[in-house]
């Protein structure tokens, strides 16, 4: 049993998963630095609107970061600039042993440089940067991959002993999901606006996720506002439940998809569902992402299959 | 012998790992419970623990979502050269200006202005202190930012804020015109057009 439990664990898992989260963690980042470049100084810079003082004043956990060693205009340009570079790499898959650790480092920084425009995704996010650095996230879509010794008989005990640290690594990244999900359902349980159903409207009418027209169209349907509240705890209060069992994983995680790209729509909060999307990819073991891959495969024969007889009745047409 | 040191340095290993493994989520978890016994008598290690590197918070709109509305309106004191004194502007709502790009186009850069609006909004109208002084110099900063681009060219001596906090009507009044909701406001009287004192020295 014990040394079932040792080979098992030796042995790299959810590495395509693990590659996944690092592309999309990677483009995340990229574009939320980006969207922000024109207002970088604003947000992050020493002038910015979240003070240098109140950056210096408030305890960031105690831990340093990168801009406490310069208060400077220059050495901010230089890491965000630089960041932004590191998240290329990281994207490329080059080296994700050490770009992933440089971008925690640098992700932490700016997350404690104004914590002020930081929501649950990017707290997330970071989390999940610190478990990532410990897992091989550059196996698949990479320009230098970190291949996996798959024959555990030719590894070294170095080997082994990074593949657990992977396993626990990649564990630790679904089991935060988990226990996100967990969380907000049980609080969610608790509030008078989701006993009676009208916590969905509340949300939509905060002005900052108004949207014209449509917010309006779903408050206004008083069966869609009850069955999103319940529904929404539901979803999040059995989802540890639902992602252990090998089939009902899957609507589990359709639920939570569809719930995160109405939010992303509804309530603006893009980089929120996109960064809770992503995650949910280490959800899936490599066994399921090849079933998917045969799946769109069949799926693209059937297209073409389609294609090819539209033709042909053309040609007959033409004849 | 040397084949057999490996073998138990490697179960010792696994065990160590998934076992810490175990351990931190164990803590993860009663650091997220709501207030009980049992966290109340490990709380100090327990967050000297989770708050170095693993703080969180996932009640994401729990209990409930926020039902009041937050904005900002500022005026400043504007030298008025016709009349060779200074003037005080009407009242002008800068969140809505942000808001509205946001509203039509939903991935917009505006959101993180506005989250600062709000931020500022919000630790302004706390009961720490501390959060009170730290909400007034980021509602500070923000008014000087749009005041120079309202009244662009124009001398500015002091910047003025007022927190507006306007609460959504229950469901089966959610046909209720805006202007009949209930409101709060909170001013933070005049302030210097320059930033503050703390800020310059965090700069240093």
């Amino acid at each position: 049993m014990i040394q079932r439990f040792i080979e098992w664990s030796s042995k790299e898992r959810l590495l395509i998963g693990a590659s996944l989260i690092r592309v999309q963690f990677a483009l995340i980042l990229l574009t939320f630095f980006i969207l922000n470049y024109g207002q970088r100084d604003l947000l992050w810079g020493p002038d910015g609107i979240w003070s240098y003082g109140n950056f210096l004043s408030s305890h960031n956990n105690g831990i340093l970061n990168l801009f406490h060693f310069s208060a400077s205009n220059l050495f901010f340009e230089i890491l965000f600039h630089l960041f932004i570079v590191i998240l290329v790499l990281y994207l490329l898959g080059i080296r994700t042993r050490l770009t992933g650790l440089l971008v925690f480092i640098f992700f932490w920084s700016f997350y404690y440089r104004n914590p002020a425009i930081m929501n649950g995704g990017m707290n997330l996010l970071r989390l999940e940067l610190l478990y990532l650095m410990f897992a091989n996230t550059g196996a698949y879509l990479a320009l230098t991959p970190e291949k996996p010794v798959r024959d555990i008989m030719k590894k070294s005990l170095l080997e082994k002993m990074i593949a657990v640290l992977h396993n626990v690594a990649v564990m630790a990244v679904a089991l935060q999901i988990i226990l996100v999900y967990f969380t907000a359902g049980i609080y969610k349980v608790m509030g008078s606006y989701w006993q009676d159903g009208t916590a969905v409207y509340y949300a939509l009418r905060l002005h900052e996720f108004y949207w014209p027209g449509v917010n309006d169209w779903i408050w206004n349907q008083t069966w869609l506002v009850v069955l999103a509240s319940y529904g929404t705890i539901l979803i999040q209060v059995m989802f540890p439940a639902f992602i252990v069992h090998p089939k009902l994983k899957y609507f589990a995680l359709a639920g939570v998809v569809s719930m995160h790209i109405g939010i992303a729509f509804t309530m603006s909060l893009f980089f929120f569902s996109w960064i809770m999307i992503a995650s949910e990819m280490i959800l899936l073991n490599d066994e399921d992402y090849r079933k998917i891959k045969q799946w769109l495969r069949k799926l693209k024969e059937l297209a073409i299959y389609f294609r090819d007889h539209k033709l042909v009745f053309r040609y007959e047409e033409e004849k | 012998m040397l084949q057999k040191a490996k073998k138990y340095f490697l179960i010792s290993w696994v065990f160590l790992m998934w076992g810490g493994l175990l351990i931190h989520f164990a803590l993860t978890s009663l650091y997220l419970t709501p207030n009980n016994p049992l966290k109340e008598n490990v709380k100090f290690p327990l967050y000297f623990y989770m708050e170095s590197l693993f703080s969180q918070n996932w009640k994401l709109f729990a209990p409930n979502p926020t039902s009041q509305n937050a904005s900002l309106e500022l005026t400043a004191k504007v030298w008025d050269e016709s009349h060779r004194k200074w003037i005080v502007k009407d009242w002008v709502s800068i969140t809505n200006e942000t808001i509205r790009p946001i509203q039509t186009y939903r991935l917009n850069k505006n959101a993180y202005i506005l989250d600062l609006h709000l931020k500022a909004a919000d630790k302004f109208r706390s009961d720490s202190l501390e959060s009170e002084r730290i909400g007034r110099q980021m509602l500070q900063s923000i008014a000087i930012r749009e005041a120079k681009e309202i009244w662009k060219g124009q001398r500015i001596k002091a910047v003025r804020v007022r927190a507006v906090y306007a609460t959504i009507p229950p469901y089966e009044k959610r046909d209720q015109k805006s202007s009949e909701w209930r409101i709060e406001r909170k001013d933070t009287g005049w302030m210097d057009y320059s930033p503050q004192k703390d800020q310059k020295e965090g700069m240093k």
